[in-house]
């Protein structure tokens, strides 16, 4: 995967200023999002010109700050809302500052990236990628592997094999599923036949868990039109972050079929909790819906005796404080 | 057994660690049946449990759940049985530096499944990080063939919280069904 160049041109810049930023540019070579190179013509993914007020006849003093505009839709209209403008932080003040420059630069980068990232899922008719669970959900069924790189390191996911390979492993797993989504890119069988083989890799389904556990608690779309749903297998809490009502969840889950209004009023679950453990049990593979419910509905295999027994399970969680 | 006394057994093959786990969460230091252990070719251990390994926890109000830990040695495996009845559940602790763990957990299942739709059974899988083959997906699969669902988690019973998370998931099995 090479490194991606991007062009930044001036408009309305003195020469000084240029030859400035030019070697600020050599200077960064290696540090930014993306290798910025300067360019003479369009087309640029990064445009310098000046902007704000103007304080005096020199070309290069006359405004008192730049603005860089690229080819994001929010800061390339022609009369651009200048509070907005202000939002997104694309100013640079005069005199230029290389570190200022630089973390616009990446800003810039990564902005680009994502709104490649879209185009390309836009292309094959993907209307939105939320991130990781729109990956996962998308490619549980196909063959490719792929490649994805955040803003944190590489992955490489199998989805036939149920494996994914991490660049960081030993970072932790809120961190790893949190970073933002950059690219991705589907890989050659070979390839990926190649590191399934040499490479130590793990399952799928902690990679799925935690984008679930770890995600904003929205319940992902497979949940619409209150279909039953059964948990085919435990998760492994020994090893998956987990909150400790999802062990209750997923009792109740692994024991019979639900719809979710029907799991909403068996327990006093918190919506949010519930959603994640949800979202987080579907991407592992280990939610599946199913078409019809079972004889004998919604309730379980209930003793003669269910309210003392249920009374008694409290004393003991009560005792051992769990 | 007194009627409101109730039990939960802890199994699994020599070095597993039931006793540990019973003292875990015991309210009486855990009565222990421990002698020199003289069978060598099973684990290396100095002492290992003959007979059962009892702990209790006080439930107030003169209710008590009993905590047994079964003999590890296959010669002792006619007691399995003998405890498993009217218990609540079972947790089966999996040695997995064991030359052939699946198995054990096979062995012990063969005993304990009869018991699944009286019981709970929980399924701890121990010394994963210094032995971290087979992996919990292969006992799961090893499970599925059995047509049971049932939790299996890596748990290292030295850790309150590990003992805590497989009674907590034993737990939640029995009110799942009663609810």
């Amino acid at each position: 995967m090479g490194e991606k160049v991007r062009y930044l041109g001036c408009d309305g810049l003195g020469p000084k200023e240029i030859t400035l930023i030019k070697s600020m540019l050599r200077l960064f070579n290696g540090q930014t999002q993306g290798r910025w190179l300067f360019s003479e013509q369009q087309p640029f993914d990064a445009l310098l010109a000046p902007n704000g007020r103007t304080l005096g006849a020199d070309a290069e003093t006359e405004h008192e700050s730049l603005f860089i505009r690229t080819a994001l839709p929010r800061v390339q209209e022609d009369n651009p809302d200048t509070e907005e403008r202000r939002q997104n932080n694309l100013f640079v003040l005069r005199p230029i500052r290389a570190l200022t420059l630089l973390e616009k630069l990446n800003q810039i980068g990564l902005m680009l990236d994502h709104a490649e990232t879209q185009q390309a899922l836009r292309a094959q008719g993907w209307d939105d990628l939320r991130g990781w669970h729109d990956l996962l959900l998308e490619w549980r069924d196909t063959r490719d592997s792929f490649m994805v790189e955040t803003t944190l390191c590489k992955f490489v996911v199998f989805p036939l094999s149920r494996r994914f390979l991490c660049e960081k492993p030993e970072a932790p797993a809120r961190e790893l599923v949190s970073a933002r989504i950059r690219r991705f890119e589907r890989i050659d069988p070979e390839r990926a036949a190649y590191i399934l083989r040499a490479k130590r890799t793990e399952s799928l389904a902690w990679l799925g868990w935690h984008v679930g556990h770890f995600g904003d608690g929205e319940l992902l779309p497979d949940f619409a039109g209150d279909r039953p749903f059964k948990l085919q297998r435990w998760p492994d809490f020994g090893s998956l972050e987990h909150d400790a009502i999802y062990v209750p969840m997923a009792g109740v889950l692994t024991q019979r079929v639900v719809t979710l209004s029907e799991l909403r009023s068996l327990g006093n679950f918190p919506p949010d909790i519930l959603h994640r453990f949800l979202n987080a049990a579907l991407l592992t593979g280990y939610l599946e819906f199913v078409g019809t419910r079972p004889l004998g509905g919604l309730f379980g295999r209930r003793s003669e005796n269910a309210t003392a027994r249920l009374g008694l399970f409290g004393r003991i969680r009560s005792k051992l404080g769990i | 057994m007194a009627p409101d006394a109730y039990k939960i057994v802890f199994s699994g093959s020599m070095g597993a660690g039931k006793t540990t786990a019973i003292g875990a969460v015991s309210d009486i230091p855990p009565v222990t049946t421990d002698v020199m252990n003289t069978d060598t070719t099973q684990h290396v251990k100095a002492t290992t449990t003959v007979g059962i390994d009892y702990g209790e926890v006080d439930l107030d109000h003169g209710e008590k759940l009993l905590l047994y830990g079964t003999p590890g040695q296959e010669r002792f495996d006619y007691m399995w049985e003998i405890l498993a009845r009217r218990a609540l559940g079972i947790i089966i602790l999996v040695d997995n530096s064991r030359p052939d763990p699946v198995a054990d957990l096979n062995r012990f299942l063969d005993v304990f499944e009869p018991f699944s739709d009286e019981g709970a059974i929980v399924i701890g899988i121990g010394r994963t990080e210094a032995h971290p083959q087979p992996k919990v997906e292969d006992y799961y699969r090893e499970v599925e063939k059995r047509k049971l669902v049932l939790p299996i988690f890596a748990a290292d019973v030295r850790r309150k919280k590990d003992v805590l998370l497989l009674l907590n998931a034993l737990l939640s099995t029995l009110e799942a069904r009663e609810r």
